[in-house]
């Protein structure tokens, strides 16, 4: 594909030419690049049946899963199957729309108040 | 002379000019002008994946995290062709934007800070005529251990072949 449009824009070049109607020398191409920093702190919420994470101390989007422990419970989960993250969505989106996401809530399913720990 | 003989000479000196006036070729002439214009031509595939710092190496002043998924392609029919790279505004301070730029048919000047390189600056030079098809570009953007967070910001580079 990339050879395609590099051809096609090759003879686009060329029927130019035959036209008669420009000559280059020179030639410009733009690339927008992207970058963040973000301190790796992880974020740790106090117990609660029912604990809210601030994302915005996160930056910005993910580049990698984080790692959720919810008490002794020692389990690495994806943020997609975190409540209040519409299910549908899949990580992957997810991941490219969260600097837009303020919070998101984690419910124990069980009485006892979860200690949550997220990190990167 | 008979009548016979007067319409057979005649009808002689009636054909004989036509015959001596057929054609068994003919030509035309026509003048063209050809030139080769100036041609040079480069084009990217697309945007290099996000650099975001996310992680610290124990005991490193500087925090870097590189991307090479982005190619560029080239063609030209000068010698003497450089590519040049510029950026459209400054990079924060304390971060530092670097990018290379494969080459098989030129010199790569490797790893060129373009960081503040509102003028451009040489990333590739000793192109003659020719193409180069899907050459990697590398970036690299590199965080001093004292910068704080820095939210995703985006800067547009500019990549020139030039003379």
């Amino acid at each position: 594909m990339k050879l395609i449009r590099f051809l096609l824009s090759l003879s686009v070049l060329v029927g130019c030419v035959a036209a008669d109607i420009c000559a280059q020398t020179s030639s410009s191409a733009s690339q927008t690049v992207t970058f963040g920093v973000h301190r790796s702190t992880p974020v740790v919420v106090a117990s609660a049946q029912t604990s809210t994470i601030s994302v915005s101390e996160m930056g910005f989007e993910r580049t990698s899963p984080l790692k959720i422990t919810v008490g002794s419970d020692v389990r690495s989960h994806v943020l997609s199957e975190i409540s209040n993250v519409p299910s549908q969505r899949s990580f992957a989106e997810y991941k490219s729309s969260l600097s837009a996401v303020k919070s998101f809530s984690i419910k124990s399913s069980s009485a006892e108040k979860p200690v949550v720990t997220l990190t990167e | 002379m008979s009548p016979k003989s007067f319409r057979f000479l005649l009808a002689c000196c009636i054909l004989f000019p036509l015959v001596a006036l057929s054609q068994t070729g003919s030509s035309v002439v026509q003048t063209l002008t050809v030139e080769v214009k100036p041609v040079t031509k480069i084009a990217v595939s697309g945007n290099p994946g996000a650099l975001f710092i996310t992680d610290a190496n124990a005991g490193s002043d500087v925090l870097s995290v590189s991307d090479n998924n982005s190619k560029y392609s080239m063609m030209t029919n000068l010698d003497n062709m450089k590519i040049v790279a510029s950026i459209n505004s400054p990079m924060p301070t304390g971060t530092r934007l670097m990018v290379k730029l494969e080459s098989s048919k030129g010199l790569s000047n490797g790893f060129v800070d373009v960081s503040n390189a509102m003028s451009p600056v040489d990333v590739v030079s000793g192109l003659g005529k020719g193409s180069d098809l899907d050459q990697a570009i590398t970036y690299t953007f590199a965080a001093n251990a004292s910068v704080g967070q820095i939210n995703a910001d985006a800067r547009v580079v500019t990549l020139t072949l030039t003379d």
